[in-house]
């Protein structure tokens, strides 16, 4: 069994302004969990965690409002990021991979997602809907 | 988000610094759409200083590409900052901004 350890939990209201909060409680979260110099992980993570509260402030809580609760935890070498909306229900299986050399405008953030971080995980509780997003710091360690 | 316009004869430049993400992408549209109500052949986007990028930001400059080349305007990412650079790897937009991986490595920083 790998050890767990919370690191940080972050609730804010479903407004896209709110993004600003987020990117310093991710900074915040990874502090002295990242070398120094591993400014690419960092941002990786803060931009993988970034769009998904983008998604559920614009897709589960389109015209709604709402509560966004981020969590992040340390399991072993793994960071894991979790958040948890009670809006309306995504399918991510429904979002194709963009197309970029034909101009494609939107689909970016789901593929960024799966690019940055090492597993992406959607799934429907009984109190909601749940993200999870893991990157391995094994790497940076 | 600082937005600075400059305006060299055909050419609209627009250099961005900050933060650039889904709440400043209707100011940076507002920019845009101005420029192109000119008559101008080219507009340049600097980007040296953009210390976050999300894809609603990378959407707009994606939406503009397109109206860009329909129009005949040529848009340009003249320098881009290591945030930028971050998100136009991982989605392969570089070549259809008009970058290569070259100049994207040369003025990373």
């Amino acid at each position: 069994m790998r050890r767990r350890t919370p690191l940080s939990r972050l609730d804010v209201q479903s407004d896209l302004r709110a993004s600003r909060h987020v990117g310093v409680w991710v900074r915040e979260a990874l502090s002295g969990h990242l070398a120094v110099a591993d400014w690419r992980m960092r941002a990786q993570m803060e931009l993988a965690v970034h769009e998904a509260w983008t998604n559920i402030v614009e897709h589960a809580y389109r015209d709604l409002a709402g509560t966004v609760t981020v969590t992040a935890c340390r399991v072993g070498h793994d960071v894991v990021f979790q958040l948890f909306d009670t809006g309306r229900q995504f399918d991510p299986r429904d979002v194709p991979d963009p197309v970029p050399e034909a101009g494609q405008v939107g689909g970016y953030g789901l593929s960024i997602m799966r690019s940055v971080m090492d597993r992406i995980t959607y799934d429907q509780t009984r109190d909601g809907n749940r993200w999870r997003l893991v990157k391995s710091l094994a790497s940076s360690v | 988000m600082h937005i600075a316009v400059t305006t060299e004869e055909a050419r609209v430049i627009l250099e961005l610094r900050g933060r650039f993400d889904a709440c400043e992408v209707d100011e940076v549209r507002a920019h845009i759409d101005a420029a192109l109500e000119s008559d101008i052949d080219e507009l340049v986007f600097r980007m040296a200083d953009v210390s976050f990028i999300d894809s609603k930001a990378l959407a707009l400059l994606v939406r503009y590409q397109n109206v860009c080349r329909d129009t005949g305007v040529k848009l340009t990412v003249s320098s881009v900052s290591q945030a930028l650079t971050l998100i136009l790897e991982l989605t392969k937009l570089d070549r259809f901004l008009g970058l290569t991986g070259d100049s994207m490595l040369a003025e990373a920083g």
